[in-house]
């Protein structure tokens, strides 16, 4: 008999996150509570590690354990992603959990766990790995929506994630079954040389029945309108480190995860998946920017906002799908296909510095007892905390697409890549959608610039420099790449040519 | 070119600082940065007038076409002038109006982040960078306007500037991709030679009204006109540069520079005009309506803007020399005008026509200022204003269709700027010497040069017309034309049609001005602006909008969790099902007779046990049942053939039961939350999810299987495992790592489980 063969190169990033967070839960025993914030220096120390062997691997392309893990650098962008999330998410923690009294070891560690579980689904090469990948994400997801224990909200918010989670993972694998239990292969390559040989037979309308269960599935994990109830209740009752950290890797995986297997393995099956990926697109885009407006809270508004800015990924996605069917002179559309997909891989790099640097603004506001996450606590913000006030301004207005910043890259290419593949009505929505988005972006800072608070006026709190940290990187390179996107997008581009290749 | 736009941007990252340590230096060096560009811009204008164009390009994002490219030519030239020129006099003015404020070195920043991305707008060649300085002209506008916010009325303002100005610039966005879409490039001198293509592209429409929202938003066109004079708000050298000088002409800027490349069809041309025709003529009226002397002007620019557009679209000759000499025109003596409301406004306090009184003797270079400006306005001689209406005279009557109907409004118009002008530049200076509350010391040097500037400039070109008509007019008549034109102009054509017009007006406007209060409560009485108008529509949609929210989170964002597994379950059972019916002929409907007694006893035990999980009143009986249902699904496995996989949900479910049993029983019983239309409808949904799997399950069956791994098991297990037991092989051999796997979860659960046990031991912690 023999061993699968066990390649170690492929998995480098993922191995030193697993070591860490083991040695994060291992060190966590042996410190007094007040030392706690020694394990967000490890776990900071092992993720920066994590970052330089994810870069020193990335031109990587094979395929390892028995074709269940792709290291590609597709895989490897997506894990920058989750890195540089993961830590900034550690570093807006020790002050929150100070102070709302939150035990920090298992935080740290379930933080690195949930990081190796989306690296593993981004890697995964096969149904199975990627489920794997999906279930260690949310299953740690679940546990840290509850961490505030005193908190009754934190703890629904945990129970209605658990309930509607399993849900979604029993409706994927039961798509995936159907899968497995047509092709008889879990191996992504495998069925998809499978669909290129029985296109047009009985089997492929059966595989779509599957593919609609797998894409509802998803639709819950990028929180996609009607799949995206939890999404609000659930980041206002989490720690908001976790909120941030939430908000950005597990729909950035799921988005991965899409891409990957829609774009390389359901290519025959465009036709279909547009057609529902439009549908809910639309759904999510209208739906999510509108009931933003009526949030006073600022978390809720942004789980809103989240929401809409997977309708606009969607966007991406479905110009990307077209995009195969495009051809000119007779000849695929290459570069058609692989710059729609670089658009949502920019879009999503960017929308993970600014939605964390968002929350983090949230989270240096908070104070003991109070939050302050309602919209009235940031009146005058700018004349009590100018910096601050600027850095959020910054991060809002690139969430909101305006020019200079990353965000506007993000958006820029989305939308280029849906007219230049003529999906023209979407595109128009989206542009109407981010007008109404505006309105509710500005509204904060109309609200710290020139609104006076009322009431009494509460000093603000001493903001612990690691938050701030997190803030002002995020920001920084919110406007780096806002000026100068060249890097990711050359990235983005070297990674899809591999793996269209 | 570069430079002349970075500058700025770098400078005002300086200013703040500067303005801490160095603060009355601050003042001179801001002044001198627009005061050098506007030299190095008028040196420029005599290659340009012989032909030249200038350009530089700077790779930014080239692998997608986005590049900072910069073109010079007469248009561009002419604004960036304007842009230079009166930004140096804004400058200066701004450190007499603001003297002692404490942000004033924000104020300075922000001022000139606003000037640089104004050059970059109308230096750039690239339509994407061009959008981008337009989208930053709107952000740096928008602290301007806020700068002064003690009062909400400065925020509402800001925000609504903001807001109408953001919706024009996504408008933009989306219209420059597609343009570069149908051009193939995103460089506008590349997208004039492909003109040809664009107008039969089928995104021409499209194209063509995209940029117009974006034009008539930004230049403040009706129905959009309502944001500038509330942006009146701004302090007065905002008001000057941005919603008199500059900003508002870059959508006038937009069109002239696009309609080389969309021009010429009717869309075009035919909605230009009349929009611009209505905008002219709503504003000349509104501005009578007023009696605050900055709205009075905020209208009155709404106006000219109007005049300009309309000139525009008619795109001939006669109407592009009109249109660029009375963009030049309006920019000297309306900004003029503008800086002397601020000062009226700075040293008494009232803003209210109606209340200024005798003014001139108190401040009488200004009023000398004003008075050149307002004849200007006014369209007198020898003032470059006069020329500016023969030209528009000129242009109406010469123009393609409806030259009298268009004749007619501008004479109407015209008329009613004049009683504005007199209004404005004539009321508040003459007539009883109305008292100061405070002692008066004179107004400040820096705050009078900038209206004797302009004013003495209006007169100076009107007398000799040709110092600006070679050199910048022509040049940017001919960007605009795309073709070489030379132009002579001249105060006095002889007795001529437009003469007349002229005279005419100013006789209708000086009867106008005498009678102004007669005609500001007619004006009045007509109103239905502020019941019907866009203004209104603004604030309606606004509401709408919030109220449309509210009601979509009262429907969708329940918090009930169990609304949301039913949409949830909903929404997939439509999605599923609907692909499902459309291949129904999928589903196998025959075999029942195959099903053995067994096998449909199994099937009955699991259904009556559900029953029974749902029904049950106490937990224990759900629990229990729930093994009952894990344990036939075993034994169905078996009934299969997968003995491996039954013994695993054998020893699962024996687990499940135990942890339930011993979470649940600390629980209290079950209560009752749900009524009975609440449980129908639950009914009713499990009853369709059932019904889906029910049909997936029979599609799926139709398929044949791929592979028989039961018989490779059955033949290999003792030739390669050496074991006669099938079952025993697959667990321990074939399986061997599956088996590890569930030995370990099961250890983990058994710790679990003992740690449960030792906690109901110790009783206390709930």
């Amino acid at each position: 008999m023999e061993l699968p063969v066990v390649d170690f190169t492929a998995v480098y990033p993922e191995v030193v996150v697993t070591l860490v967070g083991l040695l994060v839960l291992a060190v966590d025993v042996f410190l007094k509570p007040e030392r706690k914030t020694v394990l967000a220096v490890i776990a900071l120390l092992g993720l920066f590690l994590a970052l330089l062997v994810t870069l020193a691997y990335y031109p990587l392309d094979e395929v390892a354990f028995s074709g269940m893990v792709a290291a590609d650098s597709f895989s490897q962008f997506f894990k920058l992603i989750f890195i540089l999330s993961a830590a900034f998410s550690i570093l807006m923690s020790p002050r929150y959990l100070q102070i709302f009294n939150i035990n920090a070891g298992e935080y740290y560690e379930l933080i690195m766990f949930c990081t190796l579980g989306m690296m593993v689904m981004v890697a995964g090469n096969d149904l199975v790995t990627i489920y794997i990948g999906l279930e260690l994400m949310a299953i740690s997801i679940y546990l840290m929506a509850g961490f505030q224990r005193d908190n009754p909200r934190s703890s629904e918010a945990s129970m209605k994630y658990f309930l509607l989670g399993s849900f979604a993972s029993a409706i994927l694998l039961y798509g995936m079954s159907f899968f497995y239990g047509i092709t008889g292969k879990t191996n992504l390559e495998e069925i998809a040389r499978y669909l290129d040989f029985t296109q047009n037979m009985l089997n492929t309308k059966l595989i779509t029945l599957s593919l609609v269960l797998m894409t509802v599935a998803f639709a819950f994990k990028i929180a996609a309108v009607p799949f995206h109830m939890w999404t609000p209740d659930v980041y206002e009752g989490a720690p908001t480190p976790l909120t941030a950290f939430m908000s950005v890797g597990p729909k950035v995986a799921a988005f991965a995860v899409i891409l990957r297997v829609y774009m390389t393995t359901f290519h025959t099956l465009v036709p279909d998946w547009t057609q529902l990926f439009w549908i809910l697109s639309v759904l999510t885009m209208v739906v999510g920017n509108v009931i933003a407006v009526a949030q006073q809270n600022i978390k809720r508004m942004l789980a809103y906002s989240s929401i809409s800015h997977a309708g606009y990924l969607l966007i991406g996605v479905i110009s990307a799908g077209t995009a195969t069917e495009i051809k000119i002179n007779g000849l695929p559309a290459t570069s058609l296909v692989s710059e729609s997909m670089m658009s949502v891989m920019v879009y999503l790099f960017a929308y993970m510095f600014m939605n964390l640097g968002a929350f983090a603004v949230v989270i240096a506001l908070a104070k003991a007892g109070n939050p302050r996450e309602l919209l009235q606590d940031y009146a005058g913000l700018a004349r009590r905390k100018p910096f601050t006030a600027m850095l959020m301004t910054i991060l809002l207005l690139s969430l909101l697409g305006f020019p200079g910043t990353f965000g506007f890259i993000g958006k820029f290419y989305i939308f280029k890549a849906a007219i230049t593949t003529g999906n023209v009505t979407i595109a128009v929505i989206g542009v109407i959608m981010s007008v109404v988005a505006a309105f509710y972006y500005i509204r904060v800072i109309v609200y710290m610039y020139m609104r006076e608070p009322e009431g009494e006026i509460l000093p603000e709190a001493d903001f612990a420099s690691s938050t701030m940290y997190a803030v002002i990187t995020t920001t920084v390179f919110t406007l780096l790449f806002g000026v100068a996107p060249g890097f990711i997008i050359a990235m983005a581009r070297y990674s899809i040519e591999q793996m269209l290749a | 070119m570069l430079i002349a736009v970075v500058s700025g941007f770098v400078f005002s990252l300086a200013v703040p600082l500067l303005h801490r340590t160095v603060r009355n230096v601050t003042d001179w060096l801001v002044v001198l940065l627009p005061f050098s560009l506007f030299i190095y811009f008028s040196f420029l204008t005599q290659p340009i007038a012989a032909g030249g164009v200038l350009s530089s390009s700077h790779a930014w994002a080239p692998s997608v076409g986005v590049n900072l490219s910069f073109v010079l030519d007469g248009l561009s030239l002419l604004f960036a002038i304007l842009i230079s020129g009166i930004g140096a006099l804004v400058f200066l003015y701004s450190s007499g109006y603001f003297k002692g404020h404490s942000g004033l070195g924000r104020f300075y920043a922000y001022l000139l982040i606003f000037m640089a991305s104004m050059l970059g707008l109308v230096l750039s060649d690239n339509v994407i960078a061009l959008f981008i300085f337009w989208e930053l002209t709107s952000l740096s506008s928008y602290l301007l306007i806020g700068f002064d916010h003690e009062r909400s009325s400065a925020r509402s303002a800001a925000r609504q500037a903001l807001l109408v100005t953001s919706v024009g610039g996504l408008a933009l966005l989306a219209g420059l991709l597609l343009l570069g879409e149908a051009g193939g490039s995103f460089e506008l001198s590349q997208l004039l030679r492909e003109r040809e293509a664009i107008r039969s592209h089928r995104f021409y429409v499209p194209i063509v009204v995209l940029i117009m929202v974006a034009a008539f938003t930004k230049s403040a066109q009706f129905p959009f006109h309502f944001w500038l004079p509330n942006a009146m708000e701004a302090p007065a050298p905002v008001s000057t540069y941005l919603h008199s000088a500059t900003m508002v002409k870059a959508g006038i800027y937009l069109l002239a520079r696009l309609s080389p490349v969309l021009g010429g069809a009717r869309i075009w041309q035919g909605t230009i005009v009349v929009v611009g025709a209505i905008t002219m003529l709503i504003g000349a009226c509104l501005a009578i309506k007023e009696t605050d002397i900055k709205r009075i002007l905020a209208y009155s620019t709404v106006s000219i803007l109007g005049v300009l557009t309309f000139l525009l679209g008619l795109g001939t000759r006669a109407a592009v020399e009109a249109a660029v000499a009375y963009l030049f025109i309006h920019a000297l003596y309306k900004a003029g005008l503008f800086l002397v409301a601020g000062i009226i406004d700075h040293e008494t306090g009232i803003r209210d026509v109606t209340r200024l009184s005798g003014l001139a003797r108190i401040m009488p270079v200004t009023a000398l200022a004003a008075a050149v400006a307002g004849l200007s306005m006014a369209g007198l001689p020898p003032l470059f204003g006069f020329i500016g209406k023969e030209l528009l005279y000129t242009a109406t009557l010469q123009a393609p269709l409806a030259n009298s109907i268009l004749t007619a409004a501008v004479l109407l118009t015209s008329a009613l700027l004049v009683a504005v002008a007199g209004i404005v530049s004539l009321g508040p200076f003459i007539g009883r010497t109305m008292t100061l509350s405070e002692k008066h010391g004179g107004v400040p040097l820096t705050m009078t040069a900038g209206p004797v500037v302009l004013a003495g400039l209006g007169l100076l070109i009107g007398l000799l017309p040709n110092l600006v008509a070679g050199r910048i007019v022509s040049s940017a008549v001919g960007a605009v034309l795309a073709q070489p034109a030379a132009i002579k102009l001249a105060l006095l054509h002889g007795l001529t049609v437009q003469l007349g017009l002229s005279g005419l007006t100013f006789a209708l406007g000086v009867t106008a001005y005498l009678r102004r209060d007669a005609l500001r409560r007619a004006v009045s009485r007509f109103d239905l602006g502020t019941a019907l108008g866009p203004a209104k529509g603004y604030s309606l949609t606004l509401d709408g909008m919030t109220a449309l929210a509210r009601l979509q989170t009262r429907i969708l964002q329940s918090g009930h969790l169990h609304i949301y597994l039913f949409i949830i379950l909903a929404v997939t059972v439509g999605l599923v099902g609907s692909w499902l019916v459309r291949y129904y002929g999928l589903m196998r409907l025959e075999g029942w007779a195959d099903i053995r007694f067994y096998e449909f006893l199994t099937a009955l035990v699991i259904v009556a046990a559900t029953i029974v999980i749902v029904r049950a009143s106490s937990r224990l009986f759900s629990v229990v049942a729930l093994g009952v249902v894990g344990y036939s699904m075993g034994i169905i496995y078996i009934i299969f053939g997968a003995p491996d996989l039954a013994m695993t949900q054998f020893s699962i479910d024996t687990l499940t039961v135990i942890l339930l049993l011993l979470v649940l029983y600390r629980l209290p019983r079950y209560a009752r939350y749900s009524t009975t239309l609440e449980r129908l409808r639950d009914a009713a949904i499990a009853l369709a999810v059932g019904v889906l799997v029910t049909g997936l399950t029979l599609a799926a069956t139709a398929v044949p299987p791929i592979s028989q791994i039961s018989s490779y098991f059955a033949e290999n297990s003792y030739l390669l495992a050496k074991g006669r037991n099938v079952v025993n092989v697959i667990l321990v051999d074939f399986r061997a790592f599956d088996t590890l796997g569930e030995i370990t979860v099961l250890a983990v659960a058994a710790i679990g489980v003992y740690s449960l046990m030792k906690l109901r031991g110790n009783g206390s912690d709930g």
